[in-house]
């Protein structure tokens, strides 16, 4: 699938969390590392969801876990290098707009 | 160890709200965290988050976006409002998206209610205006007319002297000013027109508390003792018609009865003051009593300002004591057997229409009740449909109070939108009711629908959403989750029963309301039509009648007079179409009529005291009146032209009179003594037939007519008989009057017809206003029997079906469904005929020429219901009757 539109807000939390993990990660281990980093409630449903759809775009890709990990999922998921190159442009088209914006708190 | 099990409902009700190719894994996830959760932090915590994943996964479910799903709860900001509105708030978008998303439902439950607002707003408009709102007069509570009150006459004017003794000697008013209606002519350079004014008192505006709107009012100096002022006041509606509104007319000089006057003031628009559709003030300041005739010619009415701290029953005593002084004083003959009355003038102005308005009111209230009914009864029978969303909040969290709530909420803006509509209702409901017959309604002039009419609206609107949404809200907060969230849950619950002996309540309440509005419309159709069938004695059709107010300044001699009646009565009858002319100083139930009566002697009562002497009607007519009019001469002759200024006095009698005072006798050649002409005998030549002169429910009282040639009268007004259309004839008659004099202009031209009619204005507008309210009730009940007919055979589907597949009949089906219909309509028909009999009563008392409820009524009244109420059940009858058992069967 083209990845011709930007990310969504939520899309790119639930990215940017899965690039923190040096390999895969289990779908509640991305929700946990989003309540962790937000200290907000996270819906988990929208968090599967968005895994989906990102997985459909190929911005990830998921694999069943073989082995008994501690959260037991049944999905690993995987940063593509697409994904990589869609949080790049999210982030340099945030930086832009923040650099101007006219909150001096928000400039970088 | 057991792995721990998430809450069971709540499972389920994520398995159904997750996508389908996410399900099993994702499920499998959060059972596991729940377990983690349940271990880590207890039960209570591990539960509550489970539930929120629920909430969660609904909104996923339903569309949301995932994006911003992560700041749940927002932080608060200075722009947030306590809690309690945030969640009104949120409830009203709720309930406008449920209502947006039942359009049928919606449409017809806004309707209905707007039916009621709409009739229930109109008439209090009315009521807050004729009843509720002060007279238009500054301190208008202090304000009391006073009336002059004999056993013989009733209550009564009263005369220049005794209005100046009052004054002079009250110590309970702070100032009597007194008024008499008049008719005059104003001319200007371009023409002469009649208008209708008042004489006054010069204090009368100052007493009355009412001040121009454009110059100034008069006062006590604007008039010399025993003359007329050289000011007047005109109204705003004059101002405007004649002068466009110009404020140059303050100061402008014109001609009243042929006197130059000022005019110094116009007064503010749609006042009566003190009545409706006076157009010039004039004053004149009353000399002294000096004759006695000052004190025997009532022909003023009397208003007065209470001084402070003073009670009516204060005022009536010294006025007691006033009276009490003129009977034992100089002119004890004239005021013997009279008294004072004092009564609140807002009571002489709206008391009549109390009663009748109040009734009006208490009919529209059972409107919107009704309308209340029948939302009430869709919202129940939504109520089942919407289970399993009830079931759902209930299952998320909400607890039973907060489903109240927000059914509540609905309820209530469900309320508002029908009071939008009712507001515009209101506003085409109001017109019609001013316009059908303004002058039955007091103030009529002032009425506007007002802040406060649309105020009334909005908490009428609210208050029918919280009263018929309290029972679906209680219904709909009281889920059986289990059985709302499984198969079948849709159906007819164990408690169907008590709700549907609600909704036959409901039915049954529509039908007597139905009833009761039917029946009265009914007694007030039959008695229009009963009086319609009474024969007045004359004959209005084919007739007009120009009624004339001779200038007093020019017309001041009988002759002249006299010759101004002969020469326009010639020029009348020349008229193509005029069959016949004649004239009167009063016509039969003319408003406007001068009607004398006068006390008589005849031999044989010489002696009696003047306040024991019998009185009868006095009219002055010319010879073809009674031609003119269809009224027969039945015994002796009529008026003939040789009965002149020089020929003996004459008189004719009705048959009552003749009845009354001969008896026994033949009354031709007969005398009678009047004191019209300082006690002269007057010889009996005729009597004619009876005429009902005061309305078509009155029995004819004794008449006596002199002719006016011998004693000619200002008020006059012409009969004019013609084969033809007598609205063509009007204006002829009019150029004809002008053309004799044409600074003598008519006063006004009506069919004779229409007198009639007049009289009948309070039961036509009165029947039409209930007629119309009948219909809506009418409505309202079919619509609801069709309702909770259609309800019910939707519940009954498979039992339906189950009894056609085993051979009943769709006629036995059909007659099952009218059965169950009719029954709730026929209880409420008994109760409400019971009602009717009361309201009818009631309306005797208030209206006071209604007839008794009678069998012809009460059996259209049952016909046009049962047929109304069979018609409503027929639809869903035969939509039982058509279905097919297969399909009821499987459900």
């Amino acid at each position: 699938m083209s990845q011709s539109t930007l990310l969504g807000g939520f899309e790119h939390f639930v990215l940017l969390a899965l690039s923190s993990f040096p390999k895969q990660a289990a779908g509640m281990e991305i929700y946990d590392r989003l309540v962790i980093t937000t200290g907000r409630d996270v819906s988990v449903p929208a968090v599967y969801v968005t895994l989906k759809r990102l997985e459909q775009r190929g911005l990830v890709s998921s694999a069943n876990r073989r082995d008994d990990g501690p959260h037991r999922s049944h999905k690993l998921f995987q940063l593509e290098p697409e994904g990589v190159k869609a949080i790049r442009e999210y982030r340099r088209a945030t930086e832009k707009l923040w650099g101007e914006s006219r909150l001096t708190e928000l400039r970088p | 160890m057991k792995p721990a099990r998430p809450p069971a409902l709540a499972r389920r009700l994520l398995r159904l709200f997750l996508p389908n190719d996410l399900r099993v894994w994702t499920l499998a996830d959060i059972d596991h965290r729940y377990g983690v959760l349940r271990d880590r932090d207890g039960p209570v915590m591990a539960r509550r988050w489970y539930r929120r994943q629920v909430w969660h996964a609904l909104r996923v479910a339903l569309g949301r976006r995932t994006d911003p799903p992560i700041a749940t709860r927002r932080p608060l900001t200075r722009h947030q409002g306590p809690e309690i509105m945030n969640t009104l708030l949120r409830d009203m978008r709720q309930a406008v998206r449920v209502l947006a998303q039942n359009r049928g439902f919606t449409i017809v439950a806004v309707l209905t209610l707007g039916l009621g607002v709409g009739a229930n707003t109109a008439l209090f408009s009315i009521i807050n205006g004729v009843l509720l709102r002060p007279l238009p007069f500054e301190q208008s509570q202090e304000l009391v007319v006073i009336y002059e009150v004999s056993q013989q006459s009733g209550t009564g004017s009263t005369a220049e002297g005794t209005f100046l003794d009052w004054r002079e000697q009250t110590e309970t008013l702070t100032d009597i000013a007194a008024w008499g209606n008049v008719s005059f002519i104003l001319q200007t350079d371009d023409d002469a027109v009649a208008l209708d004014g008042v004489i006054t008192y010069p204090n009368f505006l100052r007493v009355l508390g009412v001040r121009p709107r454009l110059g100034r009012p008069y006062m006590l100096d604007d008039a010399v003792e025993g003359r007329r002022g050289n000011v007047i006041v005109i109204s705003h509606r004059l101002w405007q018609e004649r002068w466009g509104s110009d404020p140059e007319t303050i100061g402008r000089v014109v001609r009243i009865d042929g006197a130059p006057v000022e005019i110094i003031g116009v007064m503010p628009p749609r006042v009566a003051a003190p009545e409706p559709n006076i157009d010039v003030w004039l004053p004149e300041k009353f000399a002294p009593p000096s004759i006695r005739w000052m004190r025997h010619n009532r022909w003023l009415q009397a208003v007065a300002r209470l001084r402070p701290e003073i009670t009516l029953e204060q005022a009536q005593a010294d006025m007691a004591r006033i009276s009490a002084g003129l009977a034992n004083g100089e002119y004890s003959d004239i005021y013997a057997g009279w008294s004072a009355t004092i009564v609140p003038l807002r009571e002489q102005i709206v008391g009549d229409a109390r009663p009748a308005l109040v009734l009006a009111f208490g009919a529209v209230s059972l409107i919107l009740l009704m309308a209340c009914a029948n939302v009430a009864n869709m919202l129940m029978a939504r109520a089942t449909v919407r289970r399993q969303e009830l079931a759902v909040r209930a299952a998320l969290g909400a607890g039973r109070s907060r489903l109240v709530q927000q059914l509540l909420t609905e309820s209530v803006v469900l309320g508002v939108c029908g009071g939008v509509v009712g507001t515009a209702i209101a506003f085409a409901t109001h017109r019609l009711l001013l316009g059908l017959q303004p002058d039955i309604i007091p103030r009529a002039g002032e009425l506007v629908l007002d802040a406060t009419a649309l105020g009334f609206a909005l908490v009428i609107s609210v208050l029918t959403g919280l009263l018929f949404g309290v029972a679906p809200a209680f219904q709909g907060g009281r889920i059986d989750l289990r059985h709302a969230l499984t198969e079948g849950g849709q159906r007819a619950s164990t408690t169907g029963t008590r709700r549907r002996r609600q909704r036959s309540l409901l039915v049954a309440f529509q039908m007597a309301v139905t009833v009761i509005l039917l029946s009265s419309a009914a007694v007030l159709i039959q008695t229009m039509v009963e009086l319609n069938r009474v024969d007045p004695g004359f004959r209005a059709e084919g007739a007009v009648a120009l009624r004339q107010f001779l200038d007093r300044t020019r017309f001041r001699s009988d002759s002249v007079m006299a010759q101004y009646a002969v020469e326009l009565e010639a020029l009348l009858a020349s008229l193509p179409g005029v069959s016949a002319v004649g004239a009167t100083s009063a016509l039969p139930m003319d408003p406007l009529g001068i009607n004398y009566d006068l006390p008589y002697r005849v031999p044989g009562n010489e002696d009696l005291a003047d306040d024991a002497l019998p009185q009868a009607d006095y009219r002055i007519v010319t010879p073809g009146y009674f031609r003119s009019m269809g009224i027969q001469t039945v015994r002796g002759r009529g008026f003939t032209a040789a009965d002149d200024a020089t020929s003996p006095f004459v008189i004719l009698v009705n048959q009552t009179m003749a009845d009354e005072v001969w008896p026994d006798q033949n009354p031709i050649g007969q005398r009678i003594y009047t004191p019209s002409r300082d006690w002269a005998w007057f010889e009996v030549v005729g009597v004619v037939a009876d005429t009902r002169y005061y309305g078509l429910n009155t029995a004819p009282r004794p008449e006596m007519y002199v002719v006016y040639a011998q004693q000619p009268t200002q008020e006059v007004s012409f009969v004019v008989h013609t084969a033809g259309d007598p609205a063509l004839i009007a204006e002829p008659v009019r150029q004809a009057a002008l053309a004799l004099d044409p600074s003598q202009p008519a006063h006004s031209i009506v069919p004779v017809s229409q007198l009639i009619a007049d009289t009948l204005a309070a039961e036509r507008f009165y029947g039409t206003m209930l007629t119309v309210f009948a219909g809506m009730a009418l409505s309202l009940s079919a619509v609801g029997i069709y309702g909770v007919l259609s309800y019910w055979v939707s519940q009954r589907r498979q039992e339906i079906g189950v009894r056609l597949a085993l051979g009943a009949t769709r006629r036995s089906v059909m007659r099952t469904v009218v059965q169950q219909g009719l029954g709730a309509a026929a209880v409420g028909s008994m109760a409400g005929l019971a009602g009717a009999v009361v309201v009818t009563r009631a309306m005797q008392s208030a209206i006071a020429t209604t007839t008794n409820l009678g069998l012809l009524s009460v059996g259209t009244v049952l016909l046009t219901l049962g047929l109304v109420a069979t018609a409503a059940c027929a639809v869903p009858a035969f939509r039982a009757s058509r279905l097919s058992p297969m399909q009821a069967l499987r459900g």
